[in-house]
């Protein structure tokens, strides 16, 4: 096992991350044990932001003990990694609108210490404001497939990321257009977030998604 | 961090309950009635092919007298052995074909059933049959509790379609965030992927609104833009269901689709 991020290891192509609820798996994935600790296999067909480490992501905000807010959570396959690598001190809020994937993703969160599901729609902050006031939140996370996907990322941006927290949207071409080109339409996205972030790097996730790009970008102001 | 610990425990306490509420009441019934609906049709004929294929060895002729599953299996279990098969008797269930299968029970080449089998016979033959009285009665239950979860959406789409249509979503709330062109393709996944892998196959047009009488009713090449009108009133009418007001729109939907409809005749 080389770890390549704190907390992310790599063996023979594959990624990892230190099961934090050992024993049990999430999605099916594979366990592996080396050395007495149990690693659980991040399957970058799964999960987008193994497909952005995978394609070069340069840095990785999420670390032990770092404050997530995950908008998208769905089932928890992406979450229960993140939990995996922010560890016992880190936090992680899962929201999403969809009650169908709540049910397992309560269930992960039953099993996981560091993770609190929050069913509520992304696109309105302020109905899930109250829970997070007493928490500092340094990394904003977005996978929701809408089309007002990045109006989404901003407003809660707005809300909850202090400057310098950092931000993880991954874009679907998609679900905004049809008809127009996938790269136009990741440069008009990204283009709309200047107005309050750095965009630090865009990492396209051919060939574990197709029309999608993962965006690592900090808050400017 | 005790806060965060008690903050996720009731959370985690509050979801479940928001779950079980929103799953509890809503649309969940009506999914499973609808899913069930999906496959009554397949059970009946196959219950119906194996009575009928079984019936033949007494009486062979009353398969090419009688087409129709049903009403075969409704003289099977009614009247049973073939020699009950008096033109009167066979009336009542056949109408007009009453002639012709007491003639042809006349003189059948059939062999004879011993009375265990048919005793047999005729339950499967009444058991298939509940199966389609089980039909008519969950087509009104969907119905009923379509126009009450979704009034406007039921109005436009159709109970029925709109039922396979709720069902394919998951929930009311999924497919009241969906864009008209995926309403109008819902439940044409094969079609689609089999046009994504090969795309000289051309690309589907519709889905369960397939079934809708007003696409029936415009020339051939405008029913991919009658589809497209129906996507999106289906959409405005599912959206008003879920986030709007509940105001009864579902009517002047359905007028303004078949103005549409007379313009593509
Ligand atoms: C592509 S899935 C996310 C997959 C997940 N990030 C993972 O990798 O495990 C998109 C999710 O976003 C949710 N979603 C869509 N719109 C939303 C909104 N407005 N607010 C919250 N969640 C939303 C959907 O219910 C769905 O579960």
């Amino acid at each position: 096992m080389q770890e390549i991020f704190p907390g992310v290891f790599a063996k023979e192509k594959m990624l990892f991350t230190k099961n934090f609820a050992p024993g049990k798996r999430v999605y099916g994935e594979r366990l592996l044990s080396e050395s007495g600790v149990e690693y659980r296999q991040w399957d970058t067909f799964r999960s987008k932001l193994a497909a952005a480490i995978k394609n070069g992501l340069d840095t990785l905000p999420i670390k032990a003990g770092s404050k997530v807010l995950y908008l998208g959570a769905a089932e928890g396959t992406t979450l229960s990694h993140i939990s995996d690598i922010i560890g016992e001190k880190g936090a992680a809020f899962g929201v999403d609108v969809s009650e169908r994937v709540m049910r397992k993703f309560i269930s992960i969160c039953e099993e996981r210490k560091n993770i609190v599901p929050i069913l509520e729609d992304a696109a309105k902050p302020w109905a899930y404001g109250k829970y997070l006031e007493g928490t500092r939140i340094n990394v904003l996370y977005q996978d929701v497939s809408q089309r007002d996907q990045a109006e989404i990322f901003l407003k809660n941006a707005e809300y909850f990321l202090p400057k310098g927290g950092w931000g993880l949207l991954a874009i679907k071409a998609r679900s905004i257009s049809q008809r127009k080109k996938a790269q136009d339409i990741f440069e008009e996205e990204t283009a709309k977030l200047a107005r309050l972030f750095i965009i630090r790097q865009v990492i396209n996730l051919a060939p574990f998604e197709k029309d999608h790009t993962m965006v690592l970008c900090e808050k400017s102001g | 961090m005790p806060e965060i610990e008690q903050l996720r425990k009731a959370l985690i306490r509050k979801t479940r309950e928001q779950v079980k509420e929103r799953y509890g009441e809503r649309e969940v019934h009506v999914i499973r009635a609808a899913s069930v609906l999906q496959d009554l049709d397949p059970a009946f004929n196959l219950l119906a092919e194996q009575a009928i294929e079984w019936y033949g060895a007494h009486f062979p002729e009353l398969q090419r007298i009688v087409k129709d599953n049903e009403r075969f299996l409704q003289l099977v279990s009614k009247l049973g052995e073939r020699k009950n098969f008096t033109k009167e008797k066979a009336g009542e269930i056949a109408g007009e074909k009453a002639g012709e299968i007491a003639d042809a029970a006349g003189k059948s080449m059939g062999s004879e059933l011993g009375a265990d089998t048919m005793v047999e016979l005729r339950a499967l033959a009444s058991n298939a049959l509940s199966l389609r009285q089980e039909r008519v009665a969950l087509e009104k239950f969907i119905d009923k509790e379509m126009r009450r979860i979704a009034p406007n959406f039921a109005e436009v789409a159709g109970p029925l379609i709109g039922a396979k249509m709720l069902a394919e979503s998951g929930s009311l709330q999924h497919l009241a965030m969906q864009p008209a062109s995926t309403l109008q393709l819902l439940g044409a996944k094969k079609a689609l992927f089999r046009h994504m892998k090969n795309k000289s196959i051309k690309g589907p047009k519709y889905g369960f609104i397939y079934q809708h009488p007003l696409l029936h009713k415009v020339a051939l090449k405008n029913r991919g833009k009658m589809a497209r009108s129906l996507g999106a009133k289906l959409c405005i009418a599912v959206r008003t269901d879920f986030f709007g007001s509940r105001k009864k729109i579902g009517e002047e939907l359905l007028r303004a689709l078949e103005e549409r409809a007379k313009q593509l005749k």
